[in-house]
């Protein structure tokens, strides 16, 4: 029997025989489960779950966000409340929660249609090639404690210890502007991921859709699908 | 004067070295926060735990480590602060359990505050802020040992 199900929301293995995401070019399939980048662990193209094993660094911890009893305040968010959300049931969770269906974009909540199209755009880096040289990380800024936190969005959101207030890709960890946002906002930097330009690139989007999955909004820091 | 521990690490690090900093920063902030020393408002010292060796975290600390200036991206508010780069070596800090951690922090932070040779801005009392610092640290340090804050594993 295939032990590989169907992703019913997305069609993905919808193909039985589907072999390395169809393009070899970029990917094996070593157990015939999933489609392996190198350095980047398991993908699919229309990614249902993020990288399953090594690699892009997805762990529990990664995807963090504000906790769901934690207020989201300011005026931006008006009365809007994090919920959280995953994969599977992004639908149903979407229209129970009317920050995101009404207006969305602008109480900083995230729609499915956004999410979609960050899909789409991952997918398109997943095909393009680059030089392979490992010189640039994709990191996470996780709240050093619990307490209220800024968003670029507007406002501010309450953040427990440990939760990511932004995912990033640097070439420099310890430039300056890296230094002054660990100094200014408290944070830490988590270094999730070490590659080239493009593969880092797919682990910060792949790490904000999978955030946006789960907590219904981008993290405080990011500003839109980049 | 403000105190504040953060850090860079790579995500291999596990998460008790937020409570590592949390504590620092609270019990420090908390020691020396009514004391002036010029024209400083912070001390921040960030872990540096990103490469495999001491040596390569050493030169990335080597440029983060100063006297500076910087303006909060939100509040637009600027800040005079000294920054501190305390590196690691990564296999070395990602074996350590809380309480270890905390001990290693503290020592290293004593250390490049008694032996560092950084030139400080005239008007920033270093020699005074060095020795409060040192004492401080080592205060904290022991009571969090006394009081067992930090688990054995």
């Amino acid at each position: 029997m295939d032990p590989v199900v169907t992703d019913a929301n997305t069609g993905g293995s919808f193909n039985r025989y589907n072999y390395a995401n169809n393009n070899p070019y970029l990917f094996t399939d070593p157990d015939g489960r999933c489609g392996v980048r190198e350095g980047l662990g398991c993908y699919t193209t229309v990614f249902p779950e993020g990288p399953s094993d090594s690699g892009a660094g997805s762990s529990s911890r990664g995807v963090r966000g504000p906790s769901p009893t934690g207020a989201v305040v300011g005026a931006g968010f008006g009365a809007a409340v994090a919920v959280g959300c995953d994969g599977i049931t992004l639908g149903i969770c979407a229209l129970g929660n009317p920050a995101i269906v009404a207006g969305g974009a602008a109480l900083g909540a995230v729609t499915p249609a956004a999410i979609k199209t960050a899909q789409k755009q991952l997918g398109r880096l997943l095909n393009k090639t680059d030089s392979g040289v490992p010189d640039e990380y994709q990191y996470a800024l996780v709240a050093n404690s619990s307490g209220m936190y800024p968003s670029v969005r507007g406002g501010m959101v309450h953040l427990d210890k440990g939760d990511v207030w932004k995912y990033g890709t640097t070439y420099d960890p310890a430039g300056r502007y890296s230094i002054t946002t660990l100094a200014a906002l408290n944070v830490s930097m988590q270094t999730q991921m070490r590659g080239s330009y493009i593969s880092t690139l797919i682990a910060e989007k792949t790490q904000l859709i999978f955030y946006a999955m789960m907590n219904g909004t981008l993290p405080p820091g990011n500003s839109r699908f980049k | 004067m403000k105190i504040k521990f953060t850090g860079m690490l790579d995500s291999t690090i596990p998460d008790s070295y937020l409570s590592v900093f949390e504590r620092l920063s609270e019990t420090l902030s908390n020691a020396l926060g009514d004391r002036n020393y010029g024209a400083l408002d912070e001390v921040t010292f960030i872990t540096v735990v990103i490469d495999e060796t001491l040596e390569e975290n050493e030169d990335r600390a080597s440029t983060i480590t100063n006297f500076t200036r910087y303006t909060h991206p939100f509040t637009k508010q600027r800040f005079r602060a000294l920054f501190i780069a305390i590196p690691f070596a990564r296999p070395n800090f990602a074996s350590m359990d809380e309480r270890a951690m905390f001990e290693a922090v503290c020592d290293s932070a004593i250390l490049f505050v008694m032996t560092s040779a950084l030139k400080a801005p005239k008007d920033v009392e270093y020699t005074r802020l060095r020795m409060d610092l040192v004492e401080a640290i080592q205060a904290q340090k022991n009571s969090a040992l006394a009081e067992k804050f930090f688990k054995d594993h």
